[in-house]
Order: structure tokens, then C-alpha cells, then sequence
């Protein structure tokens, strides 16, 4: 053995002074100051904001709701187009499948109206059964449950 | 037991079929309560149809009681009570709805209508 034995010794100088005084952090700003920052800070950022970014939204806002307002009417004609030409499509297919059921008339039960006391010609508003009877069924269950479905 | 009756009364309504019995034929007939207070009329807004669908049916009905009296008003305004009877339980149009889809059923087992026409008019999503 002719190398050196290799010890484990403390580093040169030795060890240094084990510290046990407080060593808190350092402060940049205190009390007074702080708070001053803080209240220019946001009175600055809401100076900014109602001032630059809320006009904007505001914009915004009204464009959307005279898109909205300008498109409801359109939106509203379409609906009722298909509505009534559904209703006209049920009672063509009404009296194509009973035209081999004896003593039935279309738009009639037993022989007598639905509603007795309204004029024979006035129109008689479909219930959700009756607008999807010549549909699937899964329609009509999507239609029927649609306030709890909601996607 | 009163209700068993008034839905047994209904039932037979509802399919077309009059009570021959005489008491069970009156029984449905409740137009007003029986004991009058102060309070009866402020809660008779509580018990109306007129924020329904059936407002103009109910004004009718009973303008026409109101004119003719409750025993005569039962057969004068038979029609309007009729009509608002369907106007709240839509029975006519329910049978109606099930005679067609019978028929419809019936129609396809037997062969009159062919695979392809299972289905008549669908309706688009959101225009009921």
C-alpha cells in the first residue's frame, strides 16, 4: 500500500460557524409606502380599464344585440313556415292512411269536432303527440325532454 | 273515495261513455264551494285558467253559467264545458293521435304500406 491512506477530514480552515440568529427577509418597501403603491396601482389599473377596455366591451355588447334583434324576425318567419307546412303535411298523410278506416273524417273524432263551440274553419293547434306521429319516436322522446337534456 | 269517483267519472268521459247513474252523474259538477266567507273570492284567482291556453274557453263557460244558472246552465252550456274539458285534457286529440298510429301499424304488419314509408312527415327540430 503505498498510496496515501485517504481520510475524511474537515475542508481547510475548517468548518464554518453554524448560524443560529435570525435571518429574516428582506423588506423592499414597509407599511406607508405599501400602501400607497397598492392604491396607485389601482387606481391606475381601473383608471385603464372603465375608461379603455369597458367602452369596448360595452361595444361590443350593443353590436351583438342588434345582430340578435335584426335576425330574430327571419328566425321567427322560418319557424312558422316549417310549423304550418307541417301541419298541413299531417293532415295530407291523415287522409292517405285513413281512407280505408270506415266513418272517419279528417280532423274529426266520432263524428263531431274538437272543439265544439269554435268555427269549423278556424285552426286548431297540434299537441306535441300529434305534430310527431309519423316520426320516430326518439324524435318525439328529444322534443318532449328537451329542458333536461340541454347540451 | 270522492276522487276514485271524479277520475272514474272522467275516465268515462274521456272515452265518450254518460253516467247513468243520477247521483254519480251530479257529482262532478262542483261549480262553487260549499260554505261562502270572506275569503272564498279572494282566493278564487288562485283556482282560474285564464294565465293558461284555456283563458278564452274558461270566459265562456262561465259568462254562460253566470246567465243561465247552475242547474239550467247544464244543459245550455254543455257544448262550452265540453270544449274546455278538451281544452285542459286533450282527450280527443290523444285518441286521435292513437287511432292514426294503430292504423299506421296496422297498415305496415298487413302490408299495405311498404318498409319504406314507415315513417310520414318529420318535423324539423325546433319548429314546434
Amino acid at each position: 500500500m503505498d498510496a496515501a491512506i485517504k481520510q475524511d477530514l474537515p475542508p481547510e480552515g475548517g468548518y464554518q460557524k453554524i448560524q443560529y440568529a435570525r435571518n429574516p427577509a428582506k423588506t423592499y418597501f414597509k407599511g406607508g409606502r405599501l400602501l400607497a403603491g397598492a392604491l396607485l396601482f389601482n387606481g391606475f389599473t381601473t383608471y385603464y380599464y372603465f375608461n379603455h377596455c369597458y367602452p369596448q366591451i360595452l361595444h361590443q355588447r350593443v353590436e351583438k344585440n342588434g345582430a340578435h334583434l335584426a335576425t330574430l324576425p327571419l328566425l321567427l318567419a322560418e319557424r312558422d313556415r316549417a310549423y304550418l307546412k307541417h301541419c298541413r303535411a299531417l293532415r295530407d298523410e291523415e287522409e292517405k292512411i285513413m281512407a280505408k278506416v270506415p266513418n272517419w273524417e279528417v280532423g274529426k273524432w266520432n263524428g263531431e269536432q274538437i272543439y265544439k263551440t269554435l268555427d269549423k274553419n278556424d285552426f286548431n293547434d297540434p299537441i306535441l303527440c300529434e305534430y310527431y306521429i309519423h316520426a320516430p319516436f326518439f324524435d318525439f322522446w328529444k322534443k318532449a325532454h328537451e329542458a333536461q337534456i340541454q347540451v | 273515495m270522492a276522487t276514485a269517483r271524479n277520475f272514474r267519472l272522467a275516465s268515462r268521459l274521456r272515452f265518450g261513455i254518460p253516467e247513468k247513474n243520477f247521483l254519480l252523474s251530479k257529482m262532478a259538477n262542483l261549480t262553487e264551494p260549499i260554505l261562502r266567507t270572506r275569503f272564498t273570492d279572494m282566493s278564487a284567482a288562485l283556482f282560474s285558467a285564464q294565465k293558461t291556453e284555456c283563458k278564452d274557453f274558461e270566459l265562456r263557460y262561465v259568462y254562460c253559467l253566470e246567465a243561465y244558472g247552475k242547474s239550467l246552465g247544464e244543459s245550455k252550456c254543455k257544448d262550452l264545458k265540453d270544449d274546455i274539458q278538451e281544452c285542459f285534457f286533450k282527450f280527443k286529440q290523444l285518441a286521435r293521435t292513437e287511432a292514426i298510429k294503430n292504423e299506421r301499424v296496422r297498415q305496415l304488419k298487413s302490408g299495405e304500406l311498404k318498409p319504406e314509408e314507415t315513417y310520414g312527415p318529420i318535423p324539423k327540430p325546433d319548429s314546434f
